[in-house]
């Protein structure tokens, strides 16, 4: 959170919010699930979150001096003129894509600095460059204008940046976790915009006292006896660490049955779920679930527990009717599969 | 233990709230101060100066450059060397945003991105006068400290610019005080009944309480000391619950001001009140503090319509560059500016020290943009007896169908109904279409057709709508004649006439209409109005509510 040489809020320090520390931790395990999107009140550790989980993540190695975070000093732009081969450990970038950033911020546009001074036609990377490898977080993102939405909609498909303007023709990788946070009170999302985030959760505020007091004495402890709080914390989140790189290792090898292939297009079909965008999700966070669980196979219950987030937001929606879509699911899951076991199921 | 404050007066709390930012800083993120321009303003924030300097004064027209900073194009021109002007944001200490209520949504993101760095303290300078006139959200989070001075004269200023004794000890101090787990669970108490989801707030709440300690020289917060920060903090935002018995009979007309929960059709009226009253029990406040005038506005999730529309020339979809001054609010358009200047090269002097291009101020262009503002669809519903009579259900179904188009198209909406002898607002510009479907499900009908009052109501909508950088539109809806004038009297001719007044008065504002005849046969009375109006008038005498939305949807394109 601070700049101030500080270390993030650890993610297995942040009190209850299941939903959304799963969903972020699958997309982790498979960063083609294709982000998270988190709507709910303010003031829920959704930011928290998001920092916490990059810093909880391995560090990435990347060229120096590379602006787009390449692996390999072959695959870095031409126009970057990185000259250096060496390479280098950095922390999972988390770019931050404040509402009002203007569109040559966002893709990068011709340097100024260069043009006019030096006469020389030279490319200014932006947010998206930087966010290559890492996570784009854009907090309020219902609130993003349309043309920034519009631009961001098409990178996220391609994984690539295509500048064509004021006679730069530029292009470079851009494959990003994009992870939005938003007051659905404040405005509605475009449904294409929406149909782009693999996952959709909702997260709330503990409204009991005792989780309350939680967060309160975590938030303290983390703020006023920082090196004490982060060792204690540091062996939890070392245990979320290596799960997830154990589930990442183990993801190509979980098996996906004909059943759940098929129980994954019959969940799709009697939800009405638009295109195939919503099968792939639930079947790929699914299989990152199976994994993350370490469990061979992809089985109803991971199907089950990842129709909600995987589908809520892609189902057809009247804007008129406010019957919640996760009871909807809930609904037809219990038809298709019978009602739900246990938690454990 | 020291005199214990009492919170109940302003301007104790405006000087407690001083002395809490200039001790714990950035661990309570900054103060916002309601207030008009006023001698006592004058003074709190002269004391603020003293207190905790200034780094940095920010307004809603600071441009992205002055804050964020980046390379000086005028001085690198002038110098040809590279010049970095670093922006405000930069800047560690007290920054103060004035004019705070008209901050846009991407200024408040920015401010909230630099608090959230850490090492700053926002003063936010909120001088709304409206209650929908207020801080951004995301600010009015982050700011944890509220002070309201209205109401303060000059009598108070003394009061309030006294200095608080141990100010130095606590700055050292405070963050040794010792919080217990018990008024942990106090604090998390008072939050749930008042009903904060902020847990921001709660730390701010916390942090402030151990400042208030410090400053008494206490070494460990007493239940007093956090009331004090609560009232700082908490209250403001809270939905202080009535602790009197009265509560038990809300007036019903007042119930549905704030539609509950998303859930069925009208389930939860019952359930507000009893809600209420055993929260109250739980939890007794001291009574001092619940008798607080003070309250933020805007509490409640509601923001402050982030997503109206700005206006400007630095966002948006990019028209072609014009000349200009690389001064102005403007952003320069360094390709078409080279081309400018190429022409010229060989006239001109050559540029100093081997600088490939000479460049004149005459050749600078500025780039322009233009945004697209949003729209608000103004529905003004008859209610009247004959309305309900002849075609409500058709009515409130083309509304549906109007608002199903509405958010397609991404259009707020806004509702105004009139009966009897007046217009009500049923509901502010919103895109949350389940309330005003819920706004109009639950709309009565009955009564005389007040047409005048409904205009009027519509068009007080349609300037706000304007003024927020939205461009409105008004759709009303009727089945007949005016029969109530605006002074309530029911005279057809002066109604007729007053509703004539009021439909030119909205056309000359320039706001674009239209005129939905939902009567069984059409009337001429309509079509004059919507001649008034300079607006469309659709005659739907048989049409389903199918085909009315189909002609709204293209009178509204067009």
């Amino acid at each position: 959170m601070s700049d101030l040489g500080r270390q993030p809020f650890p993610f297995s320090a942040i009190v209850g919010q299941e939903d959304m520390k799963l969903a972020m931790i699958l997309t982790a395990i498979d960063p083609k699930i294709g982000g998270v999107l988190v709507f709910g009140d303010r003031g829920t550790g959704k930011s928290t979150a998001v920092r916490a989980l990059a810093a909880l993540l391995p560090a990435i190695k990347v060229v120096e001096g590379c602006p787009v975070n390449s692996e390999n000093p072959e695959d870095c732009p031409d126009w970057a003129e990185t000259g250096s081969k060496r390479r280098v450990k950095r922390p999972t970038p988390v770019i931050d894509l404040p509402l009002g950033a203007t569109e040559d911020r966002v893709t990068g546009a011709l340097d100024i600095e260069r043009a006019l001074v030096h006469g020389e036609k030279a490319f200014e990377p932006g947010l998206l460059a930087r966010a290559n490898r890492g996570y784009l977080y854009i907090d309020e993102v219902n609130l993003l204008e349309d043309h920034i939405v519009d631009l961001l909609l098409d990178v996220a498909q391609s994984g690539e940046n295509v500048v064509e303007r004021e006679g730069l023709s530029i292009r470079h990788a851009a494959r990003f976790v994009l992870v939005g946070s938003g007051n659905p009170e404040e405005g509605e999302l475009r449904p294409q915009l929406l149909d782009r985030f693999g996952l959709a959760v909702d997260v709330r505020s503990p409204n009991d006292v005792a989780t309350r007091v939680e967060v309160i004495r975590r938030r303290a402890g983390y703020e006023e006896d920082h090196e004490s709080f982060m060792v204690r914390w540091r062996k939890a989140d070392g245990r979320l660490r290596s799960r997830i790189l154990k589930a990442r290792e183990g993801l190509s090898g979980v098996a996906t049955p004909d059943a759940a292939l098929e129980d994954c297009a019959a969940i799709c079909i009697a939800l009405g779920s638009d295109g195939l965008r919503g099968e792939l999700t639930l079947l790929r966070s699914a299989r990152a679930l199976a994994a993350y669980e370490g469990d061979a196979e992809v089985s109803r219950a991971h199907l089950r527990r990842m129709a909600v987030p995987a589908l809520g937001h892609r189902l057809r929606r009247d804007p008129l009717d406010d019957t919640g879509s996760d009871t909807r699911i809930a609904r037809s899951l219990g038809e298709l599969f019978g009602p739900y076991q246990t938690a454990a199921e | 233990m020291a005199a214990a404050a009492d919170m109940s007066d302003p301007a104790v709390r405006a000087r407690m709230a001083l002395a809490v930012l200039a001790v714990a800083g950035p661990a309570v993120g900054g103060l916002w101060l309601r207030a008009r321009p006023s001698p006592v303003r004058e003074v709190f924030l002269e004391t603020l100066d003293r207190l905790l300097p200034e780094a940095a004064r920010i307004g809603p027209e600071t441009e992205d450059f002055a804050l964020s900073g980046g390379v000086d194009v005028g001085a690198s021109l002038a110098t040809g060397q590279r010049v970095l002007a670093p922006g405000l944001l930069a800047r560690t200490g007290r920054l103060t945003l004035a004019s705070a209520e008209r901050a846009s949504p991407a200024l408040a993101a920015r401010l909230a991105q630099a608090l959230d760095r850490g090492g700053r303290v926002l003063v936010a300078l909120d001088e709304g006068a409206e209650p929908e006139e207020t801080l951004a959200p995301g600010l009015a989070a982050r700011v944890g400290l509220f002070v309201d001075l209205d109401g303060l004269g000059m009598r108070e200023c003394d009061a309030v610019s006294e200095p608080t004794a141990g100010l130095e000890k606590a700055r050292s101090g405070w963050s040794e005080t010792r919080f217990s787990g018990e008024l942990e669970t106090v604090l998390a108490e008072y939050s749930t009944f008042l009903g904060i989801d902020e847990s921001r707030h709660l730390l701010v709440a916390r942090a402030a309480a151990r400042t208030v300690a410090a400053l008494r020289g206490a070494r460990e917060v007493a239940r007093e000391d956090l009331d004090i920060a609560a009232a700082l903090v908490l209250l403001p935002r809270g939905q202080v619950p009535d602790v009197q018995p009265e509560v038990e009979e809300p007036e019903p007309e007042h119930q549905d001001d704030r539609p509950s929960e998303d859930e069925g059709e009208n389930s939860s009226d019952t359930g507000v009140p009893e809600d209420r009253l055993t929260g109250a029990e739980a939890v007794p406040l001291p009574a001092a503090l619940l008798d607080l005038s003070a309250t933020a506005p805007g509490r409640g999730a509601h923001g402050a319509g982030a997503g109206a529309a700005l206006r400007g020339t630095t966002r948006g979809r990019p028209l072609p560059s014009r000349p200009g001054h690389a001064n102005a609010r403007a952003r320069i358009d360094p390709v078409a500016t080279l081309r400018a200047a190429i022409p010229w090269q060989r006239l001109r002097p050559p540029a100093p020290r081997g600088q490939p291009v000479a460049l004149r101020p005459s050749d600078i262009r500025i780039r322009r943009f233009e945004e697209r503002s949003d729209r608000v669809v103004i529905f003004a519903v008859d209610a009247s007896g004959s309305q309900a009579m002849a075609r409500m259900a058709e009515a409130k179904g083309a509304v549906e169908c109007l608002l199903s188009e509405a958010y397609r198209r991404r259009d707020q909406v806004a509702m105004v109904s009139f009966r009897g002898r007046e217009a009500e607002v049923l509901l502010a510009p919103t895109r949350a279409l389940v309330r005003a479907r819920n706004a109009l499900v639950g709309l009565p009908a009955g009564g005389a057709t007040p047409l005048a009052a409904g205009l009027g109501a519509a068009s007080v909508l349609a300037m706000q709508a304007r003024a927020a950088g939205a461009t409105p539109v008004v759709v009303l809806l009727s089945d007949g004649r005016a029969n109530i004038a605006l002074d309530g009297e029911a005279d057809r001719t002066r109604a007729a006439a007053d509703a004539e007044t009021a439909a030119r008065r909205l056309a000359a504002a320039g706001v674009e209409s239209l005129v939905l005849d939902t009567g069984r046969r059409p009337q001429a009375a309509l079509e004059v109005l919507a001649q008034a109006l300079r607006g469309r008038y659709l005659a739907l005498p048989f049409a389903r509510a199918k085909e009315m939305s189909a002609a709204v949807s293209a009178a509204l394109d067009s």
